[in-house]
């Protein structure tokens, strides 16, 4: 609660800014029709709060947030990344890599968003409300305004979701359930989402940076949008500079300027960081940790997450077909040594099913520990001749994925498996032999449980690459999505847990922390753990002194 | 000049033998980057792309026409110095690649400089005086750092010189995309540095090694014995003898240069071809990766084919040459 | 003379020389080295134990000896100069009388007084001037280069002297010419160029290391007539090394034959072969060999072993016409050899011989005529012989050091010569090789020699060896022993003889010297711009040479040496 009350208070303090620098510059503030409006009260409890922030918005001035360039002058927030692409998209809903992400969150707003404690809340939307049944959804938004001046309306996000079926584009498949016809602006303010079946996590599924709103007419090639910072110019795969929003609606930018450059070595984003060439290293190694520790004006700022790298075990090959053999591999993972030894500390220890900061997530069940002879005795009960043995595939897909994938293949070995990890680059890993791997490490998580569920567990989910197929899973899950009731919903949910505890098809050994080093000028930092990137790329909370 | 004839032909033929390699080249990466494993659409679709939408893409980026029709349309392109249009971004080659090209040729092309002064300036100090200070040095020297990989020789520069005692230079290349690389040079130093100390062993080692074993030549214990001062032996008895030799060690630093400057890149940030390359493999954005190679290559056989044609007029033997001789 | 494996031998020659009848008014201008040890700078025995020799002004002094003799060291001793990796760890050195270098008397000259004492007061004519004149260099800069560093500038006396002297040494002084590179001039050319640079600083003393080697019988008799004539012109003591013992007999004044480091036999020249003592200067001559003189019977070609009835025709050559583009060398040129019989080619170089053999051996492929083997015709070239064909006729090289791969043992060059011609694995190959390496009478220890570590002599025996890993019918030598000692050279004859006797081998023998040809073969042919003017029976030629050119090709190999001696003296 205190990283909430934190955040309050600084929207709260920037607010006041804003209110002063518009103040001083003699513009008379908006016709304060939003706050005529009445506020719906959504599901969750953060309206209060979010209704101060949009204060802040209807005070803004009339110009445009970003064509005072001139003014920009000030402070430039410099943060390094790991590898921007010259695939990196400028149209959020094409965004498929890391750099099209960070864009996306920067330039643009989605409807709603995980918050600093992992909870779905709105984010360009005031409110997000159920009908009768979960197959409609009324969405008011926020008084908020694109980079040009324009102000953001209901239209706008109608556009939006035509668009992703018009064109075809991603989110016309993982959201292809809206009836993208019978989507309506109730008003100005107001749109009206209708489904074609019952979706009671439908504000979680916009939360997907893909989701982000777009202007009617939208122009990749010159995107505008409504997020914190305005699109300055992209080098592809090198830099990113934007300029920012001084009209934002939420946490105005501190910075006049945000340039993101993309290192490939984070021994390079280290040394850059501690020579002061950027003020923030976004994603940093563990291993690094020391060189920072050692250098007088820099900190490391960490927060846990439900990112994890996990061992996906394939039930069409041998011998993972066999619901022993899975759990024995599930002993034999010492899940603290990779906590130690892989991450330095820097993560928590997974039970085997994912989402820790999911409302929904059952603590019940007793910690997995590691226990080798008990994994022997089931491969031996199931009438295996020791070793068994297991082809491992991996990829580089985080940094420490192979030093990961390396561990298990020495732990495992006490309980009898002899496991030949193969290590392929990126684009091979993903390539045609995707979801032909007995076992494989894959990088997942930063989802609410029933969208893991969707993506990897379910029967028909599209990436469930171990083709595990559970129908007492599937029903549960079936019933648990159109359960309105929150305690009901969860007590589905603890079934369907123990279902993956028990005879599950991934090895969830750790969540990861993520590791934030920066210069002791810039403060401002939140966790996001149920967000993807540096404090959920929420850059423009980062204050310089 | 009565022999004009057979200098033309002679610079005729490198420049064919030039062309025919660049053509053989061109095959070899052509068809070595269509063998890549991995999937282009799907890098590109990403993972939630559908079998119909990923063959969509593969008919949209002409990867189902025949193989040999592919590598005409892309030679011809090349020829056109067009490079073609990118797999993953779908936006022009070359106009991906044209900062790029510019950031790493400007580090290159300086570090080449130096390169050829030092592999020549300390060659020739250390050959003044076998077994003396400077040739001890050198070769000490030289033989350390030809025992440590490439980006070794990085962290260590950047060790050194930026964020260890002294903080002299960047330990990052973050040139701003607005301007060229040239405009700020501060952030050049290390790389070029690198890049210096990665190349000028090689040269300086194969450069010492001919002048010595010149300087051992009958010419040499001729004009010895004919009272030639050690000085003048060394610029006009030895340097002349070994400069066709030597060029070809001065081409060959170009791809130690270039190799070099992919770890460099990585290692300092550097937007250059050499990250640009390392990134499009990861993509699998072949006609990328088709595009940087070529041009390596092009660079490459473009410095063997000047070091023979200068090594060729070098020598009194080729230069007086006529017809039919 | 004493005993050659005493040392005091040397020093005793050395003595006797010095204060020998010839130089016993040894001039206070007289150059000298006294006392010199040259060894191995890192240790080992010295290469050259206290040796003593001396030269007069205007006089030759010619040095012979073997290979690894001593003799270039002792020449380059006058320079005060050691090769890599040797140095001069004792003695003196005398200039036209002045000592320049005396290590017990502690005169050690500076690097500057030893650059201005070379090139001007004592110069260096070397071995083969096609590479030791500067290759970028035209003969004009590389002689303006010689003249700056002993302090003339003046172009115009540049020009001057360089006139002078190339009139002296017969060259053509003109622009064009003196532009030239040095790749651009025949060998005597060349070697013209060095001894004129030599004398450009009309030195006291000049020293000639094998300035002939590599050069044919004409050009080397020009070329030694010319160092004649510039030591008395410019009245100055010359150093003249050389394998060739006959050579020197015709040249130098006094010769001094180095052995092993040591000196042992130093006499005048015309009292060198009668009065010659020591054991190894004996057979040095006896192994000389002439055409004035009985030879003895057992070094006499061997009679045929097959009867005349059995004896076969193996290689038949028809009207063969070698050209070089248009320029006809050879004119249709008839023989033919018998089986196990030898013929020898003698002519001087440009006769056409060379060029003979090698269209026999398919290495010179533009001729006109038919070259027949056992009857069958050969292709003109080499490609497009068959295996069995290129089997049948082998070619020896002049050169063995060109001839071998450097970086290949002895062996394995064998080896993959067996394997190609003969198919053998690898293992049987290598057993055949230790069998040619001792048929050619080296031990199978040199298999593993690489060639750098064999001598000449040696060298040549691995290139027959691997002439003979093919098991050719014919067998081509092209002068395979010029650049041999006198001593190497006979035993290769032996060699030779010994094959082809079992073997039944055919030779055709390519030499320019009639005395090589008494000892190899009974039957000779002497080619004369590209014709045959004389052939017939060896013996019978010498005896009775009907064509000038004949005869003049056996005056030159006479030791009667009177001749010469007038020649030199007039």
């Amino acid at each position: 609660m205190s990283d909430r009350v934190k955040q309050g208070n600084t929207s709260t303090e920037d607010m006041q800014k804003n209110i002063s620098a518009s103040t001083s510059e003699g513009t008379v503030p908006r016709a304060q029709k939003g706050t005529t409006k009445p506020l719906n009260i959504s599901r969750r409890t953060f309206a209060g709060l979010t209704a101060t922030a949009a204060l802040t918005a209807l005070s803004g001035i009339a110009l445009a947030g970003c064509q005072g360039t001139g003014e920009k002058g000030g402070s430039t927030l410099r943060i390094g990344v790991a590898s921007l692409s010259d695939v990196d998209a400028l149209d959020p809903a094409s965004a498929s890599t890391t750099g099209g992400y960070i864009f996306a969150n920067q330039v643009f707003d989605t409807l709603t968003a995980y918050d600093t404690t992992g909870v779905c809340a709105p984010r360009l939307a005031e409110s997000i409300v159920q009908g009768a049944e979960a197959d409609t959804w009324t969405v008011t938004l926020k008084d908020a305004k694109w980079h040009n001046g324009d102000l953001v309306t209901a239209d706008d996000v109608v556009y939006t979701v035509q668009r992703w079926f018009d064109e075809q584009l991603p989110p016309s498949e993982s959201l292809s359930y809206i009836d993208a016809a019978a989507t309506t602006a109730l008003d100005e303010k107001t749109v009206q989402f209708t489904l074609s079946q019952k979706v009671v996590l439908f504000p979680e599924a916009l939360t997907s940076p893909l989701c982000g709103i777009v202007p009617q007419g939208f122009d990749p090639q010159a995107p505008v949008g409504s997020g914190p910072f305005c699109y300055d110019m992209v080098d592809p795969g090198v830099q990113m500079v934007f300029t920012a929003n001084k009209d934002y609606w939420g946490v105005v930018p501190q910075a006049g300027e945000l340039v993101i450059t993309s290192f490939t070595d984070t021994n390079a984003e280290a040394s850059a960081l501690i020579a002061g060439q950027i003020d923030v290293a976004a994603n940093f190694d563990s291993t690094l940790v020391s060189l920072i520790e050692g250098a007088e004006g820099y900190e490391i700022f960490d927060y846990p997450t439900s990112g994890a790298l996990t061992w996906a075990m394939n039930c069409f090959k041998e011998p993972f077909a066999d619901p022993a053999v899975r759990q024995a591999l599930r002993l034999a993972v010492d899940r603290q040594e990779i906590v130690d030894n892989v991450y330095g500390g820097y993560a928590t220890i997974g039970n085997d099913f994912w989402s820790p900061f999911d409302p929904h997530y059952t603590t019940s069940l007793p910690q997995r520990a590691y226990d080798p002879e008990a994994a022997k005795k089931l491969l031996e009960d199931a009438g295996y001749d020791l070793p068994v043995k297991v082809d491992l595939w991996g990829a580089p897909n985080q940094p420490t994925s192979d030093r990961q994938n390396e561990i298990i293949v020495e732990q495992a070995k006490a309980a009898g498996f002899e496991i030949e990890f193969h290590k392929v680059d990126m684009a091979t890993f993903y390539g045609e032999a995707y979801g032909t791997y007995p076992l494989s490490l894959s990088y997942w998580g930063y989802l609410g449980i029933f969208e893991q569920a969707a993506m990897t567990i379910t029967k028909d989910a599209p990436y469930n690459s171990t083709h595990w197929s559970d129908s007492e899973y599937d029903a549960l899950y079936q019933q648990a999505i159109q359960t309105a009731g929150f305690n009901e919903r969860k007590a589905l949910v603890e079934k369907m847990q123990a279902i993956e505890y028990e005879r599950g098809s991934y090895v969830v050994p750790i969540f990861i922390n993520t590791l934030v080093a920066h210069s002791s000028k810039v403060g401002g930092f939140m966790p996001y753990p149920n967000t993807d990137g540096a404090l959920g790329y929420n850059f423009n909370l980062l204050t310089i002194s | 000049m009565k022999n004009a004839g057979y200098v033309a032909r002679q610079i005729a033929r490198r420049l064919a033998t030039g062309i025919a390699m660049l053509f053989v080249v061109s095959i070899i990466v052509f068809f070595c980057t269509q063998a890549l494993p991995g999937d282009i659409a799907r890098q590109v679709l990403g993972q939630n792309a559908t079998p119909e939408q990923l063959a969509n893409l593969r008919v949209q980026l002409g990867l189902d026409r025949p193989i040999l029709v592919q590598y005409a349309q892309w030679l011809w392109g090349m020829l056109q110095l067009d490079p073609g249009v990118s797999l993953a971004s779908r936006t022009p080659v070359a106009s991906l690649i044209a900062s790029r090209l510019t950031n790493s040729l400007t580090i290159v092309g300086i570090a080449f400089v130096f390169v050829v002064v030092l592999g020549y300036g300390l060659g020739i100090l250390a050959c003044r005086k076998p077994g003396g200070i400077v040739d001890t040095v050198v070769s000490g020297i030289d033989h350390f750092i030809l025992s440590l990989p490439e980006f070794v020789v990085g962290i260590i520069v950047i060790t050194l010189l930026a964020v260890g005692a002294l903080r002299l230079f960047p330990p990052a290349s973050i040139i701003d995309s607005r301007y060229p690389a040239w405009q700020q040079p501060e952030l050049l130093v290390l790389p070029v540095l690198c890049l210096v100390l990665v190349a000028t062993p090689h040269v300086l080692e194969s450069i010492r090694t001919l002048l010595r074993e010149e300087l051992e030549s009958p010419a040499v214990v001729w004009a010895r014995l004919s009272g030639i001062g050690e000085g003048r032996i060394l610029m006009r008895y030895a340097l002349p003898n070994i400069l066709a030799p030597s060029l070809q060690v001065v081409a060959a630093s170009v791809n130690f240069l270039l190799g070099g400057m992919v770890a460099v890149e990585t290692v300092f940030a550097f937007p250059g071809i050499g990250s640009a390359l390392v990134s499009a493999v990861s993509t699998r954005d072949i006609v990328t990766v088709q595009a940087i190679a070529m041009f390596i290559a092009v660079v490459m056989v473009v410095a063997l084919m000047v070091a023979d044609i200068i090594g060729d007029m070098s020598m009194a033997r080729v230069r007086t040459k006529e017809d039919g001789q | 003379m004493g005993d050659p494996q005493n040392g005091m031998a040397g020093v005793q020659a050395a003595e006797s020389l010095k204060t020998g009848g010839a130089t016993s008014s040894a001039s206070a201008a007289s150059s000298a080295v006294e006392d010199l040890e040259v060894a191995l700078k890192h240790g080992g025995a010295p290469i050259l134990k206290s040796l003593a020799c001396r030269v007069e002004p205007g006089e030759i002094l010619g040095l012979a000896g073997e290979t690894g003799s001593g003799k270039t060291t002792l020449a380059l001793a006058f320079l005060c100069y050691a090769s890599p990796g040797l140095s001069i760890a004792r003695g003196s050195v005398l200039i036209s009388g002045r000592k320049v270098l005396d290590t017990a008397a502690g005169i050690a000259p500076a690097k500057e007084a030893l650059r201005a004492l070379r090139g001007n007061e004592v110069s260096y004519v070397p071995q083969d001037p096609g590479s030791a004149l500067p290759p970028n260099m035209s003969i004009k800069e590389g002689f303006a280069s010689v003249m700056k560093a002993h302090g003339i500038d003046d172009k115009a006396e540049h020009a001057r002297r360089m006139e002078s002297l190339f009139e002296t040494v017969g060259l053509a002084f003109d622009e064009v010419f003196v532009r030239r590179y040095p790749h651009q001039l025949s060998g005597g050319q060349q070697q013209r160029v060095a001894i004129a640079i030599a004398f450009a600083h009309a030195p006291k003393l000049v020293v000639m290391d094998e300035p002939t080697t590599g050069l044919d019988a004409t050009t080397t008799q020009k070329v030694i007539g010319l160092v004649r004539r510039m030591s008395r012109q410019f009245h100055a003591s010359v150093v003249f090394v050389s394998h060739d013992l006959r050579l020197l007999l015709s040249l130098a004044d006094r010769i001094a034959v180095l052995h092993y480091g040591e000196i042992v036999e130093a006499l005048p020249a015309q009292d060198f072969v009668p009065q010659a003592a020591h054991p190894y200067t004996r057979r040095l001559i006896q192994a000389l060999p002439r055409t004035d003189e009985p030879v003895q019977e057992e070094k006499l070609p061997p009679k045929l072993s097959i009867p005349e009835a059995e004896r076969v025709e193996v290689l038949r050559v028809e009207g063969l016409t070698a050209a070089y583009g248009k320029n006809a060398v050879t004119h249709a040129l008839d023989f033919s050899i018998e089986r196990g019989s030898c013929l020898a080619f003698v002519g001087e170089s440009g006769s056409g011989k060379t060029t003979t053999a090698r269209c026999i051996a398919g290495i010179h492929g533009d001729y006109e005529g038919r070259v027949f083997v056992e009857g069958a015709e050969l292709p003109p070239r080499l490609v497009q012989r068959s295996l069995r064909q290129r089997q049948s006729v082998q070619y020896v090289f002049q050169n063995p050091t060109a001839a071998l791969n450097p970086r290949r043992t002895a062996g394995s060059s064998l080896v993959a010569a067996i394997r190609s011609y003969q198919g053998l694995n690898r293992k049987a190959a290598w057993e055949h090789a230790a069998v040619l390496i001792e048929d050619v009478g080296l031990h199978r220890n040199h298999l593993h020699a690489l060639p750098h570590q064999l001598s000449g002599g040696q060298k040549q025996r691995i290139c027959l060896a691997r002439a003979l890993a093919a098991q050719p019918t014919v067998l081509v030598c092209d002068e395979v022993t010029s650049s041999l000692d006198v001593i190497v050279q006979s035993e290769i004859i032996d060699l030779l003889h010994r094959l082809q006797h079992e073997r039944n081998l055919t030779v055709l023998f390519i030499t320019h010297d009639f005395g090589l040809a008494r000892i190899i073969s009974v039957e000779t042919m002497v080619l004369f711009e590209g014709r045959i003017v004389e052939s017939g029976p060896t013996a019978q030629l010498i005896e009775h040479p009907q064509h000038p050119y004949t005869q003049s090709l056996i005056e030159s190999t006479s030791l009667s040496g009177a001749r010469l001696g007038d020649q030199r003296r007039s």
